[in-house]
């Protein structure tokens, strides 16, 4: 046995591979930037457009950057513009959204999340039948549903009220958030929930307590999940926004087809733009988290 | 402090019946252990007991005090999991002090609680972390604090230690074994390692699906198996085996085991053998001795050595008996035998078990 006293000299190949660049990793490069000009492309085309004023954009470059930038588009688009007689812009619109989306994303986030507790930790006899159903429910198509549910809401003077589309989204999302939730619980070792028990810790204080603190990556992917496709929903907004109560995507579609003479292209895309903010900053904010969330497995303890 | 009966205890999930009408009576401040391989219904068992699995039949009492009915946190247990199931958003000490909060006990006596018992297992400076920062034995230390804290009169331990690697184990052996001194406690310990069971136990009880198939001192399990499954179960290498038919039933039993006569003049019977009978006769490796000096062998076999194993304090050499595998443990410095060499083998008729072939019972 001996021990080196000098660096060692040697033959062939050693110490770290040399990197290089694969054939594979090109085409994943060009595939990816490719895909990512394509959903670029037109939303560039959407902001240069609602910065220019109408002159500029008869010439016809539409993929020109804008001479005279301004804002003017945006502004008539959010209190402005018009939808039928009203000529208030999509912001009464923006206001009923947030007053749709926050209370539709609390409701059926935490339900979602009681209910997959229960079904997860809290089995009781029959529970795994409750649980099918409910997710059946998670299957069946939206339009089935519309015309009863307005006769029903109507009976019960709660058409077109932002109250009716809040229990609208909330029952919608249930079947989802639940299968979230659940399928997020089934990681959590059911051992944890014995102690808890052993701890002297009731249905609620462990859910509060114990659970719902572990659940931060499952939270954050469900209220994105709800709180974007909330905001996004078209067609129950429309069925059950009546005059009053339309979210901003229903808005945004009366305005657009309530132009009439030359259509105002700077002010469509600035209203549609405004439209699509709220979803697109959550995205922006959260997608980390939401990678993450979504790709969370077990739960260390 | 506290005494545990279980009578008649069934268990069932759906259309499978773990637990059948199980009796078990644990005396106050002993040490049980539950042995038995994976999937026999030690954890049902366990569970049964904290009132975290519902029971069909029986009843389970405390004390003298019925709690088949009673919520977990109100039988006066505490248990340890094998996955530690520490609350991984709480520190360690809020995870100590968890059930004295929820219990809504004065903070002082909650400080001075949780700091007595993360003195006992040495956590103390790490009350503030998070189970994610501690290794696993020290996740399994706070999990054993966690049911210090809660000064239970009966402690239910499930497999605390097979998570650990062996030498954290040993370690944490000892600790339990302390604590169980110094505590004065009813604990009930799972486990299906062996070396745990024989140090740690007043009692073991080896379970195999869902019966008791023994419940005796360390000793006696493993010197008076009551049956064949005990007698394979305990132990490394397991006890060797020789299939055979009693000769001679009389005053002076003698055994035949494959055309060796085996006199058996210091069995300790416990039923009667009848000659003609099938028999398992069954020895400790380590009561098989190679030289001839042993005073009160009176036995003698011989063997084909097949291939030895040095395990540095002692040495195992396989032997083949008439088609049947023997283990012979012997001291390192024990005679020198050669690979493939006949063996003379030498024991007390004392120390072996003999059990009915068919009913595989103890004789
Ligand atoms: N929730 C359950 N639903 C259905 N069957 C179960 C359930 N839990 C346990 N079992 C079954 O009950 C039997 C006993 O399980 P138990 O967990 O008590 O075994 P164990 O002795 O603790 O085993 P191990 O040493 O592997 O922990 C096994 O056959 C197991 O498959
Ligand atoms: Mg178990």
């Amino acid at each position: 046995m001996t021990t080196q006293s000098r660096p060692q000299q040697f033959e062939g190949p050693h110490g770290p591979r040399p990197r290089r660049v694969s054939p594979m990793r090109v085409v994943t490069y060009a595939i990816l930037i490719a895909a990512a000009l394509f959903f670029l492309l037109p939303v560039y085309v959407m902001i240069i457009t609602s910065l220019k004023p109408m002159e500029e954009i008869r010439t016809g470059a539409m993929l020109a950057l804008p001479q005279n930038p301004s804002f003017e588009a945006w502004s008539i688009a959010w209190s402005q513009a018009c939808s039928g007689v009203r000529c208030e812009g999509v912001a009464p619109g923006f206001w009923n959204s947030v007053q749709i989306t926050i209370p539709s994303v609390i409701v059926s986030v935490l339900a979602g999340a009681l209910t997959g507790y229960t079904m997860s930790f809290w089995k009781f006899r029959g529970s795994n039948l409750v649980f099918a159903i409910l997710i059946f429910g998670a299957f069946v198509p939206y339009q089935i549903l519309l015309y009863p549910l307005v006769r029903v809401y109507a009976s019960l003077g709660i058409f077109g009220t932002v109250g009716g589309l809040v229990i609208v989204h909330s029952i919608f999302g249930l079947p989802l958030t639940t299968l979230m939730f659940r399928n997020f619980f089934v990681s959590i070792p059911t051992e944890l929930f014995k102690a808890a028990r052993v701890d002297g810790a009731g249905f609620l204080r462990i859910f509060w307590q114990i659970v719902l603190p572990m659940s931060a990556p499952i939270i954050v992917v469900t209220v994105i999940w709800q709180a974007t496709g909330i905001w996004n929903d078209f067609l129950m907004g429309l069925v059950f926004g009546g005059r009053e109560a339309k979210p901003m995507t229903a808005l945004l579609n009366n305005i657009i087809l309530s132009e009439f003479g030359e259509r105002r292209y700077n002010v469509e895309m600035a209203a549609t733009f405004l439209t699509a903010l709220v979803p697109l900053a959550i995205y922006l904010l959260s997608g980390r988290w939401f990678v993450r969330g979504i790709t969370a497995g077990s739960v260390k303890g | 402090m506290a005494d545990l009966e279980i009578r008649g205890v069934s268990v069932a999930y759906g259309a499978l019946t773990v637990l059948e009408e199980l009796n078990l009576t644990v005396p106050d401040e002993e040490f049980l252990v539950l042995l038995g391989p994976s999937g026999c219904g030690k954890s049902t068992l366990l569970n049964a007991i904290a009132g975290l699995q519902d029971i069909s039949t029986g009843q389970v009492v405390i004390g003298g005090k019925n709690v088949t009915w009673a919520e977990p946190s109100a039988r006066g247990i505490a248990m340890v999991f094998q996955s530690y199931a520490l609350y991984p958003r709480m520190s360690v000490y809020r995870n100590l002090a968890y059930s004295l909060q929820v219990a809504r006990l004065p903070r002082a006596e909650i400080e001075d609680r949780v700091h007595r018992a993360a003195e006992m297992l040495q956590i103390t400076e790490l009350l503030e972390r998070k189970p994610a920062m501690l290794s696993g034995g020290q996740r399994q230390r706070v999990a054993i604090g966690r049911a210090l804290v809660r000064d239970a009169s009966v402690f239910l331990f499930d497999e605390p230690l097979s998570n650990l690697d062996a030498q954290l184990r040993v370690e944490l052996r000892v600790e339990i074994k302390r604590l169980h001194r110094e505590l004065k406690r009813t604990m009930i310990y799972v486990t299906h390692d062996q070396v745990e069971a024989m140090t740690l136990a007043d009692k073991i009880a080896v379970l195999k699906g869902g019966e008791i198939q023994q419940l005796g001192t360390p000793d006696a399990i493993y010197d008076t198996p009551a049956n064949l499954f005990v007698a394979g179960f305990v132990g490394a290498p397991a006890m060797n085996f020789l299939s055979g038919t009693v000769q001679s039933a009389g005053p002076d039993l003698v055994v035949d085991v494959r055309g060796t006569q085996l006199a058996l003049p210091k069995y300790a019977r416990t039923a009667a053998p009848v000659a003609g009978q099938k028999v398992v006769l069954g020895i400790r490796p380590e009561r098989l001795n190679l030289d001839n000096r042993l005073v009160g062998a009176d036995c003698r076999l011989t063997v084909d050595v097949d291939v030895q194993e040095s395990l540095g304090s002692e040495k195992v050499i396989w032997a083949r008996y008439q088609g049947q595998q023997i283990a012979i443990k012997t001291p390192v410095d024990a005679p020198a035998v050669t690979d493939g060499a006949p063996l003379e083998l030498n024991f007390s008729s004392a120390n072996v078990s003999l059990f009915d072939a068919d009913t595989e019972t103890r004789l």
